[in-house]
């Protein structure tokens, strides 16, 4: 079942319904990267518990490095 | 103090802020396209002692985006550039050239001297060094990042902020492309000597418990509780 949710301010269709099965639907790595739902980051060990509803507002923000 | 008379104006900072601002003592890490913009306007602004910690030397790829830096600097220490610049700038403060490369072997001695440390480092594991000895000792840290267009700024080690680097991003990214442009950092760097600055003097709300973030493709910006 595919519902629509916000990635970074992007409506996208997912069948995802965790942060980990988000994560791999979008292709990205689970490392390096943090997650906002509704602008509150979901700590690592709650993102296999956190659902995700119709309509989720989604931030994945990359840890980046450059100085 | 004719120098800070436009920011004196300011009511959040006032004579009493400037004071606060000339007993600031704060390290830069790292004076590269973040460490230029940062160190540049904590200097013009008047934070009386700035720690400058940098073990490379200025080259030919520095000068598109470390504003610090000219062609005559090339093959020279940027911490010792840097600090002359800053002196130049800024006579009425202590700036001193830490022309090593930060590691968890001196690390805590290196931020000894200092209430407030700025990361603009340009690699994870200074980073997680950072944050660790910042917490360790107690130092306000001020983390910023950059990559292409994106950057990321966020206050750790405040009073009511228990969150750290490492909870944030327990892993590293495994890319860590050094593609970017000068306006970047430009904007980063200037949000995170900002921070540093409302530390020193107590006002505005600072990014302890929060992540901000910009994106300068698409002009997105948001502010991430942690």
């Amino acid at each position: 079942m595919h519902m629509k949710i916000i990635v970074n301010n992007k409506e996208t269709e997912v069948s995802a319904t965790t942060i980990p099965e988000l994560v791999t639907e979008l292709g990205m790595p689970e490392k390096g990267i943090a997650v906002a739902l509704s602008r509150q980051m979901v700590p690592r060990e709650k993102w296999n518990s956190t659902r995700l509803e119709e309509g989720a507002d989604i931030i994945i923000v990359k840890a980046v490095c450059g100085g | 103090m004719e120098r800070y008379s436009r920011q004196i104006l300011l009511k959040e900072i006032g004579e009493e802020g400037q004071k606060k601002i000339a007993a600031g003592r704060v390290l830069v890490v790292g004076a590269g396209g973040l460490g230029s913009p940062v160190a540049l306007y904590l200097a013009a602004a008047g934070v009386g002692h700035i720690g400058i910690a940098d073990d490379d030397i200025v080259s030919e790829s520095n000068l598109q985006r470390q504003i610090l830096y000219t062609e005559a600097d090339k093959g020279l220490y940027k911490a010792s550039v840097a600090a002359s610049k800053l002196l130049s700038l800024n006579s009425n403060i202590q700036v001193v050239p830490h022309l090593y490369r930060l590691d968890s072997s001196n690390a805590i001695d290196a931020v000894a001297g200092y209430d407030i440390i700025v990361d603009c480092s340009d690699n994870f594991q200074t980073r997680y060094t950072l944050d660790e000895v910042c917490s360790l000792s107690g130092k306000i840290y001020v983390y910023g990042a950059i990559q292409g267009f994106e950057g990321q700024v966020s206050v750790f080690g405040g009073t009511g902020s228990s969150l750290r680097y490492r909870d944030l991003f327990p892993s590293p990214s495994d890319d860590v492309s050094p593609a970017t442009i000068g306006m970047t950092p430009a904007v980063v760097g200037g949000v995170m000597a900002h921070e540093a600055i409302k530390v020193l003097c107590g006002y505005g709300e600072v990014l302890y418990n929060k992540l901000w973030t910009i994106d300068l493709m698409t002009m997105h910006s948001y502010i991430l509780n942690l």
